[in-house]
């Protein structure tokens, strides 16, 4: 074992911090590593979850990205919707556009003053054969900025066969200038996430 | 809390010249959870579409659907009416001619998961093909649990060759 020794000097004038920090810098528990960095992932392990919910997303990032695999309890369709809120924010302050594609033809779709964004977000339902997961991509631009409305873009899809599909991508608007701080992604037609469920957040840094 | 950075550069492949119909991006790690692979390239003929073929299965358990937007109409198109009859996922309608005729980014959500079929989202740009011009949106799933290992774009019929020069780059992502 080492032996240390104080000097007379150190004892008689110590020194005195303000901080608790004591002269060490400050530890930051996270923070960006690179342009693309995992900031969580939800997955569902039960057949309770209603509610997928993201919080105290940091506002780091200069975009949001989420990937997801959704599967629901619906039992009249081959696919579902999934409501996505921000902030927490239940206003009729939601507008969104679709162009979408469910068996035959490719219809649009423009809704405004909604209560959510829905068909950022889509499940396969309990229709689909075991197995078989809706996926899609999501795009929250600019998520952080406090003076700009938020857009959010997406492509996402079921393909259970030939014959029982249901696609498309979409575009949205928050009438908000609040920077999102968090994601509650709410299943609509059906009632809960099937298990297996994942959705993950990703943040993305400009130069 | 953030996992670091986690979009990495997997393998990329460029088409030689000559005659290949099919290039196969093969030993993908199972250590990520998401893959993204970024094509942009042609066909040395013109007329002919790109499919996705995954593990090199052949059999006829791949179904796809399709929106493709033209500039003035908007159509959809799809595998089969009657279910999952084709042996691969369709991603293209029609190709144009050279090296930097189509833009294309396909996702491949929780590959390596093993209990789940994989279903494969897409977005394309053909705006050059000599017919069919224009943007599209497709989805496609491979009706199999086993992970991803293997990714093949290959031109259903081999009736022509992938340009040389067309490049297809695969990334990975991980999930905290």
């Amino acid at each position: 074992m080492a032996v240390y020794k104080f000097s007379t000097n150190s004892l008689k004038t110590p020194l005195k911090y303000s901080s608790l920090l004591a002269g060490n810098s400050v530890f930051v528990p996270w923070e960006p590593s690179g342009a693309y960095d995992s900031i969580a992932t939800a997955t569902v392990s039960n057949g309770t979850t209603q509610t997928i919910t993201f919080s105290s997303i940091p506002a780091t990032y200069t975009h949001l990205q989420l990937r997801y695999i959704i599967r629901t309890d619906r039992n009249d369709d081959y696919a579902d919707a999934i409501g996505m809120r921000f902030n927490s924010d239940t206003g009729s302050n939601y507008h969104r556009h679709r162009f979408e594609t469910e068996n035959t033809g490719a219809p649009g779709y423009g809704y405004s003053n909604a209560t959510d964004a829905q068909y950022h977000f889509m499940g396969a339902t309990a229709l689909c054969t075991s197995g078989v997961f809706a996926s899609g991509v999501v795009d929250i631009i600019d998520y952080a900025n406090t003076s700009k409305y938020k857009t959010t873009k997406s492509v996402n899809g079921v393909v259970n066969s030939g014959t029982q599909n249901w696609m498309g991508f979409q575009g949205s608007l928050w009438a908000s200038t609040s920077a999102i701080n968090t994601i509650a992604l709410k299943v609509n037609y059906g009632t809960y996430y099937a298990t297996g469920s994942t959705v993950a957040l990703y943040g993305i840094k400009g130069a | 809390m953030a996992a670091g950075n986690t979009y990495e550069a997997i393998t990329s492949v460029t088409a030689p010249g000559g005659a290949a119909t099919q290039l196969v991006m093969s030993s993908i790690p199972a250590t990520y959870t998401d893959l993204v692979l970024v094509i942009n390239g042609g066909n040395s003929i013109s007329g002919a579409t790109w499919a996705i073929q995954l593990n090199s299965d052949t059999g006829s358990n791949y179904a796809w659907r399709m929106i493709e937007g033209s500039g003035t109409t908007a159509t959809s198109s799809r595998s089969s009416t009657t279910g999952l009859t084709v042996a691969s996922m369709y991603f293209t309608y029609e190709t144009g001619v050279g090296a930097s005729e189509v833009t294309a980014i396909a996702n491949f959500q929780n590959y390596a998961n093993t209990d789940k079929y994989k279903t494969v989202v897409m977005r394309e740009n053909t705006a050059t093909a000599p017919n069919y011009p224009g943007v599209s949106v497709s989805v496609g799933i491979w009706r199999n649990t086993a992970a991803i290992t293997s990714i093949t774009i290959m031109i259903p019929g081999g009736a022509t060759n992938i340009a040389s020069g067309t490049t297809f780059n695969l990334f990975g992502i991980k999930a905290a």
